[in-house]
């Protein structure tokens, strides 16, 4: 290997760290929307409702209660009284008071309906890592991932951060004002009114009123 | 000469590349077991860093390079650890690191004798 091509190979090197630095940056996955940032406690569905597992035509079959489940070596089944059906041949079910829309295999709890509705789901992770004595500890944290969906009939998409949000509300300029304060002020608005960043969806829900 | 590293380059870098990538992106819409979700992309990606070093030294190991993905590798965790770099710094994430460069240094050999056409490096 003569000096030259010894120093192209250096500078490819190089470069090719550069590329897959920046792959790895680019996908680190950085959700800014913590757990408790929605108020999941006034979903404003009709506490009243019969459960009932809405199929993707938009059909509802209703009954007493509803099951489900989802895992590499279950089928992945969705069951209302006696009835069972694929879960991906449903668009979500209701029951208990709340409705769950159906993300992938699996459901997530909406949290505000209307002609932006965000859903919200929870899933527990550990992560290891070794104290200065190379003992390795396990902790576990809740990670909360917030969804949201144009219509009832839209795909449900991941939102991860205020410019997710804010890309959401565009039209609407009083929900673009809400969620435009910087970070600070809307985790003050957030501690003041637990239902604040619902609220930027439910007034542009309501017409921008 | 050409072809062959191509070939190399792709079954290696770029085919890890894009199955680490399409596990990512599709485990927004469907649901994978959190082990596969979480580890298997980050496995690839440094499957796929490993092996384009490897290439662009016609697969012979240039260790400064090679010593250079592990610290990176060990850098980037230690960032995540102590919260300077978005991310959760994971003792688990870095042995899937250092295994993807094992398993890609171990295999070089074969590749290097495949698809280079070259005799196995060794090593000294």
């Amino acid at each position: 290997m003569n000096k030259r091509s010894s120093q192209y190979r250096h500078i490819y090197s190089f470069l090719i760290l550069m590329c897959f630095i920046t792959l790895a940056v680019g996908s680190a996955q950085v959700n800014k929307i913590h757990c408790g940032a929605f108020s999941i406690e006034s979903t404003g569905e009709d506490q009243k409702h019969e459960s009932y597992v809405e199929m993707d035509d938009g059909t509802k079959v209703f009954g007493d209660g509803v099951t489900w489940k989802s895992g590499l070596i279950v089928k992945d089944q969705i069951k209302i009284d006696n009835k069972t059906f694929k879960i991906k041949e449903t668009r979500g079910y209701f029951s208990n008071g709340s409705y769950f829309g159906r993300i992938g295999n699996s459901y997530a709890r909406r949290i505000v309906h209307g002609k932006i509705n965000v859903y919200y789901n929870s899933e527990s992770v550990s992560s290891t890592s070794t104290d200065n004595q190379g003992r390795m500890r396990t902790t576990y944290r809740t990670v909360c991932t917030h969804y949201a969906q144009r219509g009832d009939n839209g795909d449900i998409i991941p939102i991860a951060n205020q410019n997710d949000i804010k890309e959401l509300v565009k039209d609407c300029p009083a929900s673009v004002a809400m969620i435009s304060k910087k970070d600070k002020e809307i985790r003050r608005s957030i501690r003041k009114d637990r239902f604040y960043l619902n609220q930027v969806f439910v007034t542009y829900n309501n017409g921008c009123k | 000469m050409k072809i062959t590293s191509l070939r190399d380059a792709i079954i290696n870098v770029l085919l890890p590349i894009f199955f680490g990538s399409l596990i990512y992106f599709i485990a927004f819409a469907v649901d994978i077991a959190p082990s596969v979700k979480n580890y298997l992309p980050d496995a690839l990606w440094a499957y796929s860093l490993v092996s384009a070093i490897l290439i662009v030294w016609s697969r012979k190991i240039e260790v400064f390079w090679i010593t250079c993905i592990f610290v990176l590798a060990a850098f980037f965790e230690t960032v995540q650890y102590f919260n300077l770099f978005p991310g959760t710094g994971d003792v688990i994430d870095l042995l899937v690191y250092f295994s993807s460069f094992a398993i890609g240094i171990l295999m070089n050999n074969f590749f290097r004798k495949n698809f280079q056409n070259l005799k196995p490096h060794k090593h000294e």
